[in-house]
């Protein structure tokens, strides 16, 4: 008590005190503050941030690092990290490489394809590089009759076919079936919906498939009728010379079900097209923009 | 003009003294200077850079000093202009992983688009026929997605491979 009283007598009144007496608290805290931040930026001057499992890259690292990306190098690149997949997943990211590689369509539909979701705009853009990028181009022989064996369709169910004339001054048919794994597990549906109502598509002409079908593409100078097969499973399947040894001769059968496969071969359920000029099998990415 | 010098400071507090015309190569440097009505004898701080970083980009700018200006961003002239890494920026670039890096994001950062053309091409040349656990190994980073998450996003990029 008598050292309380002491210190209380001792010191001056508080109007007594010069502006220095008074110790300033706060600002006293503050430097310490801004010091431990000096200390702490000259300790981490460093962004990426090293931590145990390895470095963590800033997100605009990779936006930067995804703008030099090679379209064959999407997937490798989509598969680094999260962070990569997501900026893989955006709007942005396509529009730009549709700009890069596809310079006088993207003046003409970049306004447009910001506006649409990111399904439509990705699968636009995919498409689009199929037409344009000369490596995609390379990859689909436009020059071979038979571009592709059909017999990895074997065991696929046949979920659409449609025939067309060709306009050519010979008389060329068009056939196309459209085929899909069971065992596969099914894209979005959605994705095909709103692609399906998308102005872009429906302005350009764009056929739209399935992101889990095959398209095989026949042309041949024959017209045939084909049942309905559509629903069926596709359970043999064979390519020979054609009646008149110059061409290809695609012979398939169609059952209900895969257990019934030796039976079919007795049924009627067979497609012959004879000759084939010319066989195809698409993807939705390397399909040409019209399928009519 | 020429000769005459600006100081510039890293977030590490070293100050460098580099002439105007070479930190103009900078379009942020050059807007500073000249928008903001900057002096000479002001010190610009640079709080995105660290000293080590900013070292290496004076080194670039200096041997670039010369270049005949990059036409305006434009994706169409980036392609034409990014295939291709000089004998001295390949040179330039044999640093590690990490520095690479901060490069990208300092020449980002300061507007240098030369710069950042050259360190961008380079790690994309990286990734380039690796595969994704290769590319993660390379640049020491963790996989964090799930089996299931890598399968799918494989399948959804399917487009892309030549099969």
């Amino acid at each position: 008590m008598t050292y309380l009283s002491k210190t209380i007598t001792d010191e001056p009144d508080w109007y007594d005190k010069d502006l220095s007496d008074f110790d300033d608290l706060q600002s006293s805290d503050e430097d310490a503050v801004v010091e431990k931040q000096l200390i702490h930026s000259k300790q981490k001057t460093s962004i990426i941030e090293n931590n145990y499992h390895g470095k963590d890259y800033p997100f605009d690292l990779w936006y930067l690092i995804a703008m030099y990306i090679a379209p064959e190098d999407i997937g490798r690149f989509a598969l680094i990290c999260h962070k990569t997949n997501q900026i893989i997943n955006s709007v942005s990211f396509w529009i730009s490489l549709f700009r890069k590689y596809n310079k006088i369509e993207a003046k003409r539909l970049t306004r447009l394809l910001v506006r649409e979701h990111l399904s439509i705009v990705r699968t636009y853009v995919i498409k689009s590089l199929y037409q344009t990028y000369p490596l995609f181009q390379e990859r689909f022989d436009k020059t071979n009759v038979i571009q592709k064996e059909p017999h990895f369709l074997l065991s696929s169910r046949c979920v659409r076919i449609w025939y067309s004339k060709r306009p050519t001054q010979r008389d060329l048919y068009n056939y196309y079936f459209e085929f899909r794994f069971d065992n596969i597990q099914q894209s979005k549906q959605q994705d095909i919906q709103i692609q399906a109502i998308s102005s872009i598509f429906q302005a350009n002409n764009q056929s739209i498939i399935d992101k889990d079908s095959y398209v095989l593409h026949l042309i041949s100078s024959n017209f045939v009728l084909i049942g309905p097969y559509m629903g069926m499973i596709l359970s043999q399947i064979t390519l020979n010379v054609s009646s008149d040894y110059r061409y290809h001769k695609l012979k398939m059968w169609f059952d209900s079900s895969r257990s019934c496969s030796q039976k079919s071969k007795y049924n009627n359920s067979v497609v012959i097209i004879d000759p084939i000029l010319c066989l195809r099998i698409y993807k939705w990415y390397n399909s040409p923009a019209n399928l009519d | 003009m020429a000769g005459h010098k600006i100081k510039l400071q890293s977030n590490d507090g070293d100050i460098f003294d580099v002439e105007v015309e070479i930190a103009k190569l900078s379009i942020t440097i050059k807007t500073m200077l000249e928008d903001l009505s900057m002096n000479e004898e002001e010190i610009i701080p640079l709080p995105n850079i660290n000293s080590a970083i900013f070292k290496k980009v004076i080194q670039w700018t200096t041997h670039h000093k010369d270049d005949p200006p990059l036409p305006p961003e434009d994706d169409e002239n980036r392609e034409k202009n990014t295939n291709d890494i000089s004998s001295w920026d390949q040179e330039f670039l044999k640093v590690d992983q990490g520095t690479l890096f901060e490069l990208i994001l300092a020449a980002n950062y300061l507007d240098i688009k030369g710069l950042l053309d050259v360190t961008c091409t380079s790690v994309a040349n990286m990734i380039k026929g690796k595969t994704s656990e290769e590319i993660r190994q390379t640049f020491n980073i963790k996989n964090d997605f799930t089996p299931q998450e890598e399968e799918q996003i494989k399948k959804e990029n399917e487009w892309c491979e030549n099969k």
